[in-house]
This record gives structure tokens, C-alpha cells and sequence, in this order.
């Protein structure tokens, strides 16, 4: 072969390389599907039911980390480029997110305040700072709530994606009331109306929005903040304070369990109920009913087993 | 012979000017260190809500603020439904189809057991049956789905269907508006 044509065919090669390369970037222009950052675990489940395949669903964080004690990673911060808008909690449960975007090669990417719409609930406890103004972050573990974010989400990425926003706002009413059909039912498994004098505690500050759509109101919370045990005095005061308040039922975590709740459980003889804060595990689209069903079925049955 | 004895007095060498200027010294940190913090300092100021209306969050009840979320979630698929249907779903309707808070469950009754009616001129009417635990509740809706809509509360015991729904009407029989406000990242540094 002469030194010409092995230069000719080399730059047929290069020029077939080139077109191979260039033909899936094509095809992604033209139905450029959104790619969707999410903050949290029901986040992901919310964005992924609304899209359904006409969007990608994108974890800010990866999976196994707990997002109260996360610190931003190089590699997670440098996925934010890829991006298009980010679902964002936004009262407080992902204040990591606003770090990570400044720092991002994309500090301008859109963002949608998920709980814009919600009417929320004041902090507790030692979070309860800065005269009323800090709110309980965890709307998601509350159907309501997760309702009003899941439409919220739905009409603004229709803004950004006009093409599917229809679609979105279909998906998102079929997921509204899937979610509003497995309150029913959990509802429905309660022949009476939760005794009025029935005193609930939590051992973490999240599950106000949850109780409040079974009409229990939250008397005490034991963790001054997540996943920070109480100090031998603090928790001494919180079994007296139990006792005096005659608290009957205390609901726990079910991923983070820790040996001094069984204290509390010995010493005050309370019944203990774990519940899910779903921010553990694998990122799916069913993950937040599958765990929702079971936190219902779990306030259920601890009124149930009060006497109600 | 005797030696001539000077007495001379050494006054100490900063003449007691020291305290003077390490107390000027305190002053002036205090001074800049009291106006860095008036400057950069945020006021925490609330934002009141107007005496006719309530705070979501701090003046409802734990039955109310749950009747309220629910109120404002079914709003927009009423405001859907009018949309699409030209006209207001009934409460029965709304009961049948589980939204609450107009379905007639468990919680419902542990949140004051509210009769609903709908009401001419677009308004629906939640009228409480224990007052003491959550006060009765009218969401009024415009002649258009897309109008705005409002939420008003009342804890008056003996209630009957309002025939004026104006905001002075209202005002004027006890009624209360229920503003939420959405103080997005207290907790979380602006970037705009």
C-alpha cells in the first residue's frame, strides 16, 4: 500500500469514527429529554411517577448517605453540570443543595421550590430558632403535603418543558390519587376516630405533618436533633416529661434505631412504633408508597392497640 | 560632712496613661465590633398578618392547620374539575372520591366532624361540629377556575350559611382569613 492511500483510507476511517460519535448526539438534540436533579428519596419517587420515560431522574446524592449529616462530594458536585433544573425540598431538609449548585460548573441552573405551595408547620424543638420562622422541613412524610409538591413540580416543569407539560400534569393527578387512595384505605381500617386524650411523642422532629392527617397532635420530641442521642439528664427529663404528660405511644425510627429508645420504652412504659423517614436505600419510583403504606398501617395500628 | 540628699520623684512612665488608653482601646473594639454587627446584623422581624386574618402556622389549631392543608391540596383539582366540567364538584362528590378533608373518615371526625355544603356564588361551607377542636371553614372560589381563591375560618359555635360572601360581609360575621407564608431557607444561605 502507497503512503497516499494509506492516508486516504486513514481519513475515511477518522471521518466514519467522527460520524459514529456525532450520530447519537444528533439524535438526543432533537427529543432532548430533561435530566432532573432530586435531592431526597421521595423527591426521586414524586419527579419519577410525574415524568414517567419522558425525563430522567437524577440523584443529587447517591444512595447509602443519610441526608442529614451529608458533605458535598467532588464527583456529586461535578454531575450538577449535566443537568437541566433541580426538585428541591428547599425548607430546610436540603440545605446542601444550594453549596453544591454555587460550586457547580452550572451555578445558574433553574430550581424548583417543591414547597412553595405547602402551608408548613413551625420547627420543634432545638431547630425551633429565629422567632418562628425555621419550619418543619419534613412535608413528605404527609400525604397532603406530598400532594400539593407532587402538582407543584408537575405545573413548573411543564414551564420548562412545554411539549410534555400536559403529560405531567395527567401523570401527576393518577399519582395524587394513588396516594390520596392508600390514606383511605389506611383510614378506612379504623372503625373509630383516634381517642381525643391520645398522647403521641416521636423520637425525631419529622413526623408532624404525618399525624396531623390523623388529627394526633405530636406532645414531645426526644432527639434534641436527628440522629444525636440524649444526654442522660436530657433523657431522664424526657421519660419524667412522658410520665406527667401520660404519652401512650412513641414512634421511632425504623432505619436508625438506637438502644436508649428501649430505655424510654423500659422506664416510662410507652409502646414504641418505628416509622420510615424514607431517606434510606435504593432510589426507586415506588419506594414512597411502598413506605408510606406501612407508616400509615403503623399510625393505624398504634391507635388501634391506644384504645381508641 | 554630709552628703547632700536630692529626692527625686519618678513619676511610673506611662503616668498612669495606660488605663486610660486600654480602656479608649476597649471602647474603640467595641465601638467597630457594635457597628460591624448593626451592619451586617438581620432584623428578625415577622411579618404580621392584618387583624383580620390568621397565621397558618401559629395561630390554627392542630385540627385546623390538617383541614386547611387538605382544603388547599383539593382546591386544585376543584379548580381542575371547573375547568374541565364547567361547574363545581359537590361535596358528596368529593366525599365519594376520598378528598379530603370533605370524605367522611376517621380523621375527619377527630378533626371536628365538619358538614359541607356548596354554597351559591362558588363557596364551599365546612361547618364544625366541635369548635373547641377545629373552627368551621369556607373556601370561596371565583366564577372562574382560574381566579384566585381564599380559605376563611370562624369558631363561632351557632353558624349559619353566609348570603354575603365580600370580604367586609365576612369580617363583619366573625370570619377570618387563613394566610400560609412560604419562608423558603431561613436555615439556608440566598443565592439571589
Amino acid at each position: 500500500m502507497s503512503i497516499s492511500s494509506f492516508l486516504v483510507n486513514r481519513r475515511r476511517i477518522l471521518a466514519g469514527v467522527l460520524a459514529l460519535c456525532l450520530t447519537p448526539l444528533a439524535h438526543a438534540e432533537e427529543a432532548k429529554r430533561l435530566r432532573i436533579g432530586i435531592t431526597l428519596h421521595p423527591y426521586y419517587s414524586y419527579v419519577a411517577n410525574i415524568v414517567g420515560d419522558k425525563a430522567e431522574v437524577v440523584p443529587l446524592i447517591p444512595a447509602g448517605f443519610n441526608p442529614h449529616a451529608y458533605e458535598p462530594r467532588a464527583e456529586d458536585i461535578k454531575r450538577i453540570g449535566t443537568l437541566d433544573v433541580v426538585v428541591l425540598n428547599g425548607v430546610g431538609h436540603d440545605d446542601f443543595a444550594d453549596r453544591m449548585i454555587e460550586a457547580s460548573e452550572k451555578p445558574g441552573v433553574a430550581t424548583i421550590e417543591a414547597n412553595a405551595n405547602v402551608p408548613l408547620l413551625a420547627a420543634t424543638g432545638i431547630a425551633a430558632r429565629g422567632a418562628g420562622k425555621v419550619v418543619n422541613p419534613h412535608t413528605f412524610l404527609s400525604i397532603s403535603a406530598s400532594i400539593a409538591q407532587v402538582n407543584n413540580i408537575a405545573r413548573e416543569l411543564g414551564k420548562l418543558d412545554p411539549a410534555n407539560a400536559k403529560a405531567y400534569t395527567a401523570n401527576a393527578r393518577a399519582y395524587g390519587k394513588r396516594l390520596r387512595q392508600l390514606r383511605a384505605e389506611a383510614l378506612a381500617k379504623l372503625t373509630s376516630a383516634p381517642n381525643a386524650d391520645l398522647r403521641v411523642a416521636t423520637v425525631h422532629a419529622a413526623y408532624d405533618y404525618l399525624l396531623r392527617e390523623f388529627g394526633l397532635e405530636v406532645t414531645a420530641v426526644v432527639e434534641p436533633a436527628h440522629g444525636i442521642e440524649p444526654s442522660p439528664s436530657q433523657l431522664k427529663k424526657t421519660i419524667n416529661q412522658l410520665r406527667d404528660l401520660d404519652v401512650k405511644v412513641i414512634f421511632s425510627e425504623l432505619d436508625f434505631p438506637s438502644t436508649y429508645v428501649d430505655t424510654i420504652q423500659r422506664e416510662s412504659g410507652v409502646r414504641l412504633y418505628p416509622l420510615s423517614h424514607i431517606s434510606y436505600g435504593d432510589y426507586s419510583a415506588e419506594k414512597y408508597e411502598k413506605e408510606m403504606t406501612s407508616n400509615l398501617d403503623t399510625v393505624v395500628r398504634a391507635i388501634q392497640e391506644a384504645g381508641a | 560632712m554630709s552628703t547632700p540628699t536630692t529626692t527625686q520623684t519618678i513619676r511610673p512612665a506611662g503616668a498612669g496613661h495606660e488605663t486610660l488608653y486600654v480602656l479608649l482601646f476597649c471602647a474603640l473594639v467595641l465601638l467597630v465590633a457594635g457597628a460591624v454587627v448593626s451592619w451586617r446584623g438581620e432584623t428578625t422581624e415577622t411579618s404580621e398578618v392584618a387583624a383580620h386574618q390568621f397565621d397558618a402556622r401559629r395561630d390554627l389549631t392542630a385540627g385546623e392547620q390538617g383541614v386547611y392543608a387538605d382544603l388547599r391540596v383539593t382546591l386544585e383539582e376543584i379548580q381542575l374539575r371547573q375547568q374541565e366540567e364547567q361547574r363545581l364538584p359537590t361535596p358528596a362528590e368529593l366525599d365519594a372520591e376520598g378528598y379530603a378533608p370533605f370524605a367522611r373518615d376517621a380523621s375527619a371526625v377527630s378533626r371536628g366532624g365538619h358538614t359541607w355544603q356548596l354554597l351559591e356564588g362558588g363557596a364551599y361551607l365546612g361547618l364544625s361540629q366541635a369548635s373547641e377542636v377545629a373552627g368551621s371553614f369556607l373556601m370561596r372560589l371565583g366564577a372562574q377556575p382560574d381566579s384566585p381563591a381564599d380559605i376563611w375560618l370562624n369558631r363561632s359555635t351557632d353558624l349559619t350559611a353566609p348570603h354575603d360572601l365580600s370580604d367586609a360581609a365576612l369580617s363583619a360575621a366573625g370570619w377570618q382569613q387563613v394566610v400560609a407564608q412560604f419562608d423558603a431557607g431561613v436555615t439556608r444561605q440566598h443565592r439571589h
